[in-house]
């Protein structure tokens, strides 16, 4: 084969929109094989074996270390740290590790110590929660959603009211894995909203969840599956990035406090690890008229971006989008 | 019925402010979002489509069904959604 068909190659894989990329780590089996693990083995076990069948499915997956290289370069470029031989290969099973944490959370084995707070606006949003008001909260696919996901337990514990969080997941494309987790857990199926079916009732629905007191929570790091040209472009580790337009728009939508939320391993390769909870409240505030909006819709953007960036350096390894961001 | 239109037009320019628009400019059949072959209608998106639910929700009191293309179907034209609002209002 020539290098031009190589480099055409490359770039089919570097330009495929993540939508379009399929579930990665194959069948149900594997999955189910994975569950089993995590009944039945101590988890330094689980970590030993997933750390040996990543390195076989690293060496095989060569569109997913081009596209992971390709965020590692450019964190790198940015000024974190240099990608070794083995980045990408440490990046796979940092991802591997994330989903045996959603499954531990989805079975509810999450305990409630492993949580520790920043010195940030956590303490805000609590009081918040604590007075019965809610919140709009946009994370990102650096870290454990599903830690944030579980949060719904820590009425008690972190605040004084009850609260619950309903996650906006776009779930089409990882139908295998949820199904499992459906299995695990249906009820907390129920309170996650699918981002691709937001229309009008579940505006509505998202609106009153906050004004009872509960979080809405969205991923601001990855372009809607739904609506590919909605976007906002932003200088995201010193090129151009696209991020989804609804995400951040919701937040003015609804009207509520906007937080920026983030739920981290400590230590990047270990499971057993305490989870760093970032909390910030964002300054942009969308309560303005409509012509002003896109303005705001960008500063918010660039507060996330600027959050997410220093985080990402901090774990480089913890952030699950396997797909080109810089694309096209 | 064309009290309640005109309340409908009010309402979609209050909370889209749209501001170089007046209820009359409105036509009562013509597309809210986007626009239909006689180049009628708002050219509304699909972000604009949850606020202007919520505030019809807030200032009438209807709800809508969960199902997508029924929604859509509601909010088709002025004419559309008074129909729909005079159907499901409670009182």
């Amino acid at each position: 084969m020539n290098s031009k068909t190589e480099n055409a190659k490359a770039n089919d894989v570097l330009n495929e929109h993540w939508a379009d990329i399929k579930e990665v780590g194959g069948s149900l089996w594997h999955f189910r094989f994975m569950l089993w693990m995590v009944c039945h083995l101590p988890l330094f076990l689980v970590e030993l074996i997933t750390a040996v069948i990543c390195f076989f499915f690293w060496l095989g997956a060569v569109p997913v270390r081009m596209r992971s290289r390709v965020y590692l370069e450019h964190l790198h470029k940015a000024g974190g740290k240099r990608p070794g031989l083995f980045g990408t290969y440490k990046h796979v099973f940092s991802f591997a590790l994330s989903m045996i944490e959603k499954l531990l959370g989805w079975r509810g084995a999450v305990t409630l110590n492993k949580i520790e707070t920043q010195d940030d606006d956590a303490q805000e949003m609590f009081d918040l929660l604590n007075r019965g008001e809610g919140a709009f909260c946009l994370c990102s696919h650096l870290g454990n959603i599903e830690m944030l996901r579980s949060l719904t337990g820590y009425g008690g514990f972190l605040t004084k009211k009850e609260f619950e969080v309903f996650p906006v997941i776009d779930f089409s494309r990882t139908t295998k894995f949820n199904a499992l987790l459906r299995e695990l857990n249906p009820d907390l199926m129920d309170h996650v909203i699918d981002a691709n079916t937001i229309d009008v009732e579940t505006a509505i629905k998202m609106k009153e969840h906050i004004k009872d007191g509960n979080l809405v929570v969205i991923a601001g790091d990855r372009t809607s599956a739904y609506a590919r040209e909605r976007n906002i472009v932003t200088t995201f580790f010193g090129e151009e990035a696209k991020f989804p337009e609804g995400a951040f728009s919701l937040a003015g939508i609804l009207n509520a406090p906007i937080f920026f939320i983030f739920a981290i391993r400590k230590k990047d390769f270990d499971i057993r690890s305490t989870y760093e909870l970032h909390v910030v409240r964002a300054k942009t505030s969308l309560d303005c008229s409509r012509k002003e909006r896109p303005e705001r819709l960008k500063m918010l953007l660039c507060e996330y971006t600027e959050l997410l960036e220093l985080l990402c350096v901090k774990h480089p390894y913890q952030w699950y989008n396997f797909y080109n961001f810089w694309e096209g | 019925m064309s009290d309640l239109n005109n309340r409908i037009k009010e309402v979609i320019i209050e909370s889209l402010e749209l501001e170089d628009i007046t209820p009359a400019d409105i036509v009562d059949s013509a597309p809210i979002f986007g626009k239909n072959e006689k180049g009628e209608g708002l050219g509304l998106d699909s972000i604009d489509a949850l606020e202007l639910g919520i505030a019809i929700k807030d200032k009438f009191g209807v709800s809508f069904s969960s199902a997508k293309e029924e929604t859509k179907k509601h909010f088709a034209s002025v004419d559309a959604l008074a129909a729909y609002i005079t159907e499901h209002s409670e009182g």
